[in-house]
């Protein structure tokens, strides 16, 4: 599994999105992508997805550069970007067998996979249509739809947002088992949610990247200090001066 | 990844539910047995004289397929993909390992499937009532209802159109009704005017749809007054007719399907 950015530069007209992004991650793990809002994360994270079009540079997945064959690209690829929400008209139920039918999967391994996912993520229930249901209920399914496919590579834009704290939890307690065989890259603007699930982590501010790093390494700069204070300190100096 | 026929059925597919789940389907339903309703109350009440032909009553049944045409083709095509942006579902499907080109023709298809469907049972309830008030249905209803098939697919591409330029599904279709039902008026009244042959207006090649009905079928030109306020009406050929509107089925899909594959979100 490999995701990289190779000059990856997006401008909205006169605006600039992201600048010059270089990255490469090839190994299982858990990436927190940490900025302001408008830094670029959510940005870079389309530009993977096939949903913004990079003005120049490549984003590659798995060798397969997204912008020239977006379906062979995405094909190891689930990503929940801006909180999309499931069709109102569908159950959670139809919902996820439509995802799984638009990923080619078996419709049986479908119905296991959904019962596992159900359970995992406490979904409430499945027959219910998605348009009744609370924004927390309609995370919880798209997260289930991001996850409902064997992918190599998660892309995850603040994918707790919405969620109560135990919700939240359970999110974190399936990414950290999904880690273990899976490169996730996921923005977030908790930091305790990073550290907790983190295992390196990319600070970008103004379109550009300021530092990427590993968790342990970040934290370790303000030794004796948790791991939490430590990436709020190296957050706080990164945004505000630009530099550690 | 899937071939991009078995794609295309999954996007049909969700969209067929769509329709049937929102209750758009109903609604044509009701709206088709309301016309039809209306027109043989009016028949049975003796508000109108009941035509003493076949042919003659064909015509006057049919007058309302233009316009349920051009409504569904709004209302079928108008936010079939501009609803992805205005549900914040595009940001998730768009982002699957799945053509956008198999995305656009499946929902096309469905909202095909629909807008026949509608279209005949419109045919159906027409021919139902000939053969029970003159016990025979025209060749020329046949002919009328195989063009009323292309027709509206086209409209329905048209609506398409719209669809993958606008954001907001509401602007589509309103922005389609006013194009199909005002703005061809206008533009072909003016055309008349001045004399020159709307060849290039949808609804005037739609338009065989209800002239293929009348017997012997129209002259292409007929003028009517003289020198400078003479105003030309054209018929046009059935040739003319499906060429206009295979034009504009083959352009709106391919335009279409280019402003969706550049569509950014």
């Amino acid at each position: 599994m490999e995701i990289s950015a190779i000059n990856l530069t997006k401008n909205f007209g006169a605006e600039r999105g992201v600048t010059d992004l270089n990255f490469k991650f090839t190994k299982p793990g858990l990436v927190g992508y940490l900025g302001p809002n408008g830094a670029g994360k959510t940005t870079t994270l389309k530009l993977f997805s096939n949903l913004l079009f990079p003005t120049s540079g490549n984003a590659i997945v798995n060798g397969i550069d997204v912008r020239e064959s977006p379906a062979k690209a995405l094909s190891n690829i689930s990503a929940l970007v801006e909180s999309p929400e499931p069709y109102p008209h569908q159950t959670a139920s139809e919902f996820l067998e439509f995802v799984g039918r638009i990923r080619g999967m078996n419709p049986g391994d479908t119905k296991k996979r959904i019962t596992e996912l159900a359970d995992e993520l406490h979904l409430e229930s499945l027959a219910k249509k998605t348009g009744k249901m609370s924004k927390g209920n309609k995370q919880r399914v798209m997260l289930a739809a991001t996850f409902l496919p064997d992918s190599d590579i998660l892309l995850l834009d603040e994918p707790t947002g919405g969620l109560d704290p135990a919700e939240a939890k359970d999110v974190r307690d399936v990414l950290k088992e999904m880690k273990k065989d899976k490169l996730i890259i996921m923005s977030s603007h908790l930091l305790y949610e990073v550290t907790d699930v983190a295992d390196d982590i990319i600070f970008i501010n103004g379109g550009k990247i300021l530092l990427i790093d590993t968790v342990e390494n970040v934290s370790s700069k303000f030794g004796g200090k948790n791991n939490t204070q430590g990436l709020e300190d190296t957050y706080i100096k990164l945004i505000r001066e630009g530099q550690l | 990844m899937m071939s991009a026929a078995k794609e295309t059925k999954v996007f049909m597919d969700q969209n067929l539910q769509f329709y049937l789940r929102t209750k758009r389907f109903i609604f044509f339903i009701i709206l088709v047995a309301l016309i039809t309703a209306v027109i043989y109350g009016l028949i049975a009440g003796g508000v109108v004289v009941a035509p003493t032909t076949a042919e003659g009553f064909d015509t006057f049944y049919f007058t309302f397929i233009t316009d349920l045409v051009i409504i569904l083709g709004a209302f079928l095509g108008g936010d079939a993909m501009a609803t992805d942006f205005s549900l914040k579902t595009g940001s998730f499907v768009l982002s699957q390992p799945v053509k956008r080109v198999s995305i656009l023709l499946g929902r096309y298809l469905g909202a095909l499937i629909i807008g026949v469907a509608i279209v005949t049972l419109y045919y159906v309830l027409g021919a139902l009532g000939m053969l029970y008030l003159y016990k025979g249905v025209p060749v020329q209803v046949g002919e009328s209802y195989l063009l009323s098939l292309v027709f509206v697919a086209s409209a329905i591409a048209l609506g398409f159109l719209f669809s993958s330029m606008f954001k907001n599904g509401s602007t589509a279709i309103v922005t389609a009704i006013i194009l199909m039902l005002l703005v061809f008026s206008i533009v072909t009244g003016v055309l008349d005017v001045t004399n020159i042959e709307p060849w290039f207006i949808l609804t005037y090649g739609g338009q065989v749809v209800t002239d293929i009905l009348v017997v012997p079928y129209g002259a292409h030109k007929t003028v009517l007054g003289a020198g400078r306020i003479s105003v030309t009406t054209y018929t046009p050929y059935v040739w003319e007719g499906l060429v206009i509107m295979v034009g504009y089925l083959v352009i709106s899909l391919v335009v279409s399907i280019i402003i969706y594959n550049r569509r950014e979100i």
